[in-house]
């Protein structure tokens, strides 16, 4: 992935490099979330970017009304906008399974379709509690998270994944760190250290 | 004597590490998750084989008989949900060759034990002031926690006592209504008492 030294601030305290780049929210309070949520969507439709958010614990009604609660404002609903809700099961398990290899090589595509379509970016923000459901292949979304961080293209791209630290347990949050580069605590984007190497990182996870 | 530190033996990536550890403390809800987190993080530092946390409830990984806390005989206390200790307070554990204990000590009390197993590498004394350092911040933020558990409390308890109070205070000052209304209808029937007496 893209690590320029160039950067652009998203609102919240810190900086994210211009290009593309993987993070993590980990919070423990909903209103926390909502408001890095909304400033890291607000910032990529300033943008012009390709919006998408994937929705697990709240409906798309509860979100759009916190988004509008923090004072973003949305374009227009209906297919093709810069914005969309979709349920995290049908972007993360289509056909009622997690298929790591499947999501990763949708991407490349899907991004060439968001440029031909004039986006400058794709941005994305998923909750993560789908994971905890036991669907089959959610064992390797650990693998998934390693993998993403190999995506490369010249398309700017970003995603920030959303684990609830009520949910998910302190080890299992540990093993997140280590395989996204960012990580946001309380606001605050922290250069992650804990990070490992995809082969290193996808090498635990097998 | 003075503990002689060798820095060159140390990986400036190992202490982004150690630092960074700090930030997930503000966003684990819990002393179990705080456990299980801080036992999977200490155990990548170079020189360590694994790491157990005690946080007098939370023990990540869970005892097994062969590590019965048997030596944890002190008396603990349970403070706003959170298990303490006195300051001068030792893991039991910490008498071990193989391992290395740091207490989660503040200037008040001890709030658990980072307790390191580590391999013959040697590469674990290095890191121990900075481990030293982490502790003492996590210490710190468990204090700041059942403080503040404290404090919610007794504010909860102070709001309970208000509320009787107000209930209280309601009551007398409805009685003391009635007992001026019940007065003024005493005076004004004996009025009437008196007139018609005196009309007869």
């Amino acid at each position: 992935m893209n690590d320029e030294a160039r950067s652009v601030a998203i609102d919240f305290k810190g900086e994210l490099p211009e290009g593309s780049c993987h993070l993590c929210l980990i919070f423990d309070d909903d209103e926390q979330r909502e408001k890095i949520a909304s400033a890291y969507i607000s910032e990529g439709l300033r943008k012009g970017e390709l919006v998408r958010y994937f929705a697990d614990a709240s409906s798309p009604q509860d979100i759009r009304a916190w988004l509008a609660r923090m004072g973003v404002e949305l374009p227009e609903e209906g297919a093709g906008g810069p914005f969309s809700i979709s349920a995290s099961m049908d972007a993360y398990c289509p056909h009622g399974r997690f298929a790591p290899e499947e999501m990763i090589g949708g991407m490349l595509p899907r991004y060439e379709r968001a440029k031909m379509a004039g986006y400058s970016g794709s941005r994305s923000c998923g909750e993560m509690t789908w994971a905890l459901k036991g669907i089959p292949g959610s064992e390797k979304l650990l693998a998934y998270e390693a993998m993403l961080n190999t995506v490369g293209g010249d398309f700017p791209h970003s995603g920030m994944c959303m684990y609830d630290a009520r949910l998910f347990d302190g080890a299992t949050l540990f093993k997140v760190l280590q395989v996204h580069p960012y990580m946001i605590a309380r606001g605050q984007i922290v250069r992650n250290p804990f990070y490992l190497r995809s082969e290193e990182a996808l090498s635990n996870a097998v | 004597m003075e503990e002689e530190q060798d820095w060159r033996r140390v990986d400036s990536r190992i202490l982004g590490q150690i630092l960074a550890a700090q930030n997930l403390m503000f966003v684990l809800p819990d002393e179990e998750r705080i456990a299980q987190y801080y036992s999977q993080a200490m155990s990548s530092i170079p020189g360590v084989a694994s790491c157990r946390v005690c946080l007098g409830g939370p023990l990540v990984p869970r005892a097994t008989d062969d590590e019965t806390c048997r030596g944890c005989a002190v008396a603990e206390e349970v403070l706003g949900g959170i298990v303490v200790w006195p300051p001068e307070s030792r893991c039991g554990r910490a008498t071990r060759s193989d391992e290395r204990v740091i207490a989660l000590r503040t200037s008040e009390r001890v709030f658990g034990f980072f307790d390191f197993r580590i391999d013959a590498s040697g590469a674990f004394e290095s890191y121990l002031p900075f481990l030293r350092n982490l502790a003492d911040f996590v210490a710190l933020s468990l204090e700041s926690r059942m403080r503040k558990r404290l404090l919610e409390k007794a504010l909860g308890e102070l709001e309970e006592k208000n509320r009787e109070l107000s209930e209280l205070n309601k009551c007398f000052v409805g009685r003391e209504l009635r007992m001026v209304e019940l007065k003024d209808r005493i005076t004004a029937l004996e009025h009437v008492s008196d007139h018609e007496g005196g009309g007869k």
